[in-house]
């Protein structure tokens, strides 16, 4: 099997079996299908079943045409802008709408912190941190303390000599979790987190490097870290994170994107 | 590796010579690729399969599935253009299905759980044979199993390891680091293999 020479023997089998196993489409489907497309492209409008379809396939078109991909962090920026645009006049809307809803000075009070602590919330509430990790969480730097351009290259060497190796991670149930699992986990939540909150993406990075300095997952982590300072509209930081990964992974596959991210003006 | 025939047709401007590299065997050699993007009916025709083999891999529900291969294809026929010829489409159209399955599922997340396995799709094909029973009930297992990974460990795990395709590829499409795409294919792999019942303790990578 061509890249699978470290597939356990067993499972290589099994999934020989199960793909000569997959069913193969009908021609009846195939040609209602066809039909379909055809209607639908000669309506030039697409007439897609799923209407975010093609906003869904946009996103990677970067990727799909990497040998021209000198505008990634250009679309990204304007993407993540119009989103966090579209949020912002959504909360402005809704709070104005909540406020004449509720006319009473009390009522005014208790909606308006509500809506504006409920990032908080997500921020301190993760399931991929555990018991073990709650100092960490306590000491994590609250907005104002985000580290700034000029901090961070004075700050991770320094947490990268003083870090220890990471260590396996234990339920309180004593069950051993794999730590490339949290690693995961806790990067996932950046990255669902960075498009409209990208100052929490940032804040859990942090919690990344302070945990897992040089993690498996850190080439990873220094990416979503430059794309979080673009969303966030630093882009002095931005710039700096991505001049650091460029020498610490210059043969990632991503150096493009990054590259455009450092020379960003 | 396949090795592609060779063309000697480097004068025509539809076609490009580059060098690929066979990682099996540490070679490289040339080779004579087309440089003008295919059409989309040899698209459709040639990678129907694939498209619909992946949607229901990555965890499409059956019912969806028709609707959802129209939105790829038709994210393929504006984005043909975009299509780099000299490079493999199936991780481009990857790209495309791992995108819209994934919209799919946080669209239906709100309102149902989606990754329950469902029944045989009615369009394929019975199979006739004990072989072909058991690779069936094989390829349900898998199904099954591939539900209950993560969806990204189940895109890298279903290109990687079903597939045939390289960890850059994926990383390429999915915008993320290869060492990340080993990351979710080694966790990916260990989580299958334990519901699937076969181990996978000795697995490294």
């Amino acid at each position: 099997m061509k890249n699978g020479s470290s597939l356990p023997p067993d499972l290589a089998g099994f999934l020989d079996e199960a793909r000569s196993g997959a069913p193969e489409p009908s021609n009846a489907l195939r040609e209602r299908l066809h039909a379909r497309l055809q209607t639908s492209i000669a309506a030039g409008t697409g007439e897609a079943a799923d209407p975010s379809a093609d906003l869904a396939a946009s996103e990677g078109s970067a990727a799909a045409s990497s040998a021209t991909s000198t505008t990634t962090a250009a679309s990204a920026l304007t993407s993540t802008l119009t989103k966090v645009g579209l949020v912002l006049l959504l909360a402005v809307g809704g709070y104005i709408a909540l406020r004449a809803a509720a006319p009473s000075a009390r009522g005014k009070a208790a909606v308006a912190p509500a809506a504006l602590s409920k990032p908080a919330s997500i921020a301190v509430t993760s399931p991929a941190l555990t018991p073990k990790q709650e100092p960490t969480a306590k000491q994590e730097p609250t907005p104002k303390q985000e580290p700034t351009a000029k901090q961070e290259p004075r700050r991770a060497p320094k947490r990268a000599a003083n870090q220890k190796p990471l260590q396996p991670h234990t339920s309180p149930h004593s069950h051993p979790v794999d730590p490339l699992e949290l690693e995961h986990a806790m990067l996932e939540k950046a990255r669902a987190q960075l498009p409209l909150q990208p100052k929490i993406a940032l804040r859990r990075l942090q919690e990344h490097a302070q945990r897992f300095p040089s993690g498996q997952l850190a080439e990873e982590r220094e990416l979503l870290r430059a794309r979080a300072h673009l969303a966030a509209g630093d882009l002095a930081s931005a710039r700096n994170v991505a001049r650091r990964f460029l020498k610490s992974f210059p043969r990632s596959v991503n150096r493009r994107e990054i590259t455009t991210i450092g020379n960003t003006p | 590796m396949e090795r592609p025939a060779c063309i000697d047709n480097t004068r025509n401007l539809n076609f490009r010579t580059i060098v690929v590299t066979d990682s099996l065997r540490s070679r490289e050699y040339r080779a004579v690729v087309s440089t003008k993007p295919p059409g989309f009916e040899a698209v459709y025709r040639d990678e129907f399969s694939f498209v619909y083999r992946l949607l229901r891999y990555l965890g499409a529900p059956d019912g969806d599935v028709e609707d959802l291969a129209h939105d790829v294809f038709m994210v393929v026929h504006r984005r043909l253009d975009d299509y780099e010829p000299t490079r493999p489409i199936r991780p481009w159209l990857f790209g495309i299905v791992y995108r819209t399955v994934r919209r799919h599922k946080e669209r239906q997340s709100r309102r149902t759980a989606i990754d329950a396995i469902t029944t045989h799709e009615p369009q394929g094909s019975p199979p006739t044979a004990d072989t072909l029973v058991e690779n069936a009930q094989a390829w349900e297992r898998l199904r099954a199993g591939l539900q209950k990974l993560s969806y990204e460990q189940r895109a890298v795990v279903v290109m990687h390891d079903i597939e045939e395709h390289t960890a850059p590829e994926i990383a390429a499409q999915l915008e993320v680091p290869v060492n990340t795409i080993y990351s979710r294919l080694r966790l990916g792999r260990k989580h299958l293999a334990a519901l699937v019942g076969r181990g996978a303790d000795d697995e490294k990578r």
